[in-house]
């Protein structure tokens, strides 16, 4: 297993902050919408929007990128959560998850890792999980 | 008479859990014959730039890289940039920027993407603006193409922007 951060201004994200996670134009696990639901349950005013669109009514902007292995059925290999400042397009925090196949991991999972280590795990608590 | 054997009697029949049983091993040895050494792989990723494959790119071409560079390597000034590790060389003006990283199951061009980002954010931030992009790219040892970094133009001392982030030698 291995795991990669980048923390550049993890302060200016919080729950009052509008998000939109962008949604990849071929997104082979519906990873979009798992991230869209993690982030829902922790509190956060988000949409799932397409990459064209008008990103002026966000303060942030959630992007992932994802790798997916087939053996019989396709397993996520790595998955990568990057948040953008909407109006910079600087990039404020992203977190990596690698896997092989053989220490394979679900797309729900590796979700809730990678968005504990960008928003900290007190914003789970927060939403009463 | 067995219950296995046919309707008629003359032969045996093979149970039908037994014929089960030998599909979904023939299906599994078929399927790991086919497989092997060269796996399928589905990347939902972006790449930037134009793409070169590795063994065209040297401290020379196509960008004179003077610092932080040797020909088997590459690039080898290894930095720390808010946590994320990898490894850059420049040119003397520090203008060509080539970063690169060490390839990981899976998720090489997912961390080679997030260098990207990385350094183009920290760029950004002291106003230097990248002109051309290219994606280095090489083949996993399991058949995928993979992306391992970057070589960037930028229109400023790129160096200077990430002199700070430089692991001390």
């Amino acid at each position: 297993m291995l795991d990669t951060g980048y923390s550049r201004s993890p302060q200016s994200l919080d729950a009052s902050k509008r998000y939109a996670v962008i949604r990849l134009p071929e997104d082979h696990g519906d990873i979009g919408q798992v991230i869209l639901d993690e982030m829902m349950s922790r509190g956060f005013i988000v949409s799932l929007v397409d990459e064209a669109i008008d990103t002026e009514n966000f303060d942030v902007l959630v992007r992932y990128e994802a790798v997916w292995r087939r053996e019989f059925t396709w397993y996520l290999l790595a998955l990568s959560i990057s948040v953008y400042d909407a109006r910079t397009d600087a990039l404020l925090v992203a977190s990596a998850q690698y896997r092989s196949f053989y220490v394979q991991s679900s797309k729900e999972r590796a979700t809730r890792l990678l968005l504990n280590e960008i928003f900290g795990e007190q914003q789970q608590s927060q939403s009463g999980e | 008479m067995s219950k296995f054997a046919d309707p008629a009697g003359l032969r045996p029949t093979t149970p039908r859990h037994i014929k089960t049983i030998r599909s979904v091993l023939l299906l599994t040895v078929l399927s790991a014959i086919s497989s092997c050494g060269n796996y399928l792989y589905r990347q939902d990723v972006q790449i930037y730039g134009d793409l070169i494959k590795k063994k065209e790119v040297d401290c020379t071409s196509p960008y004179l890289l003077t610092r932080g560079c040797n020909d088997s390597e590459l690039a080898v000034m290894n930095v720390d940039l808010h946590g994320l590790e990898f490894n850059a060389a420049f040119s003397d003006d520090g203008a060509a920027i080539l970063v690169m990283h060490e390839m990981v199951s899976g998720g090489t061009t997912v961390l080679a993407n997030m260098i990207f980002e990385g350094v183009r954010t920290e760029l950004a931030a002291q106003e230097v603006s990248i002109q051309t992009v290219t994606a280095i790219q090489t083949r996993y040892y399991e058949g995928a193409d993979v992306v391992v970094g970057y070589l960037l133009k930028v229109n400023g001392d790129g160096y200077a922007v990430l002199k700070p982030y430089l692991a001390e030698s």
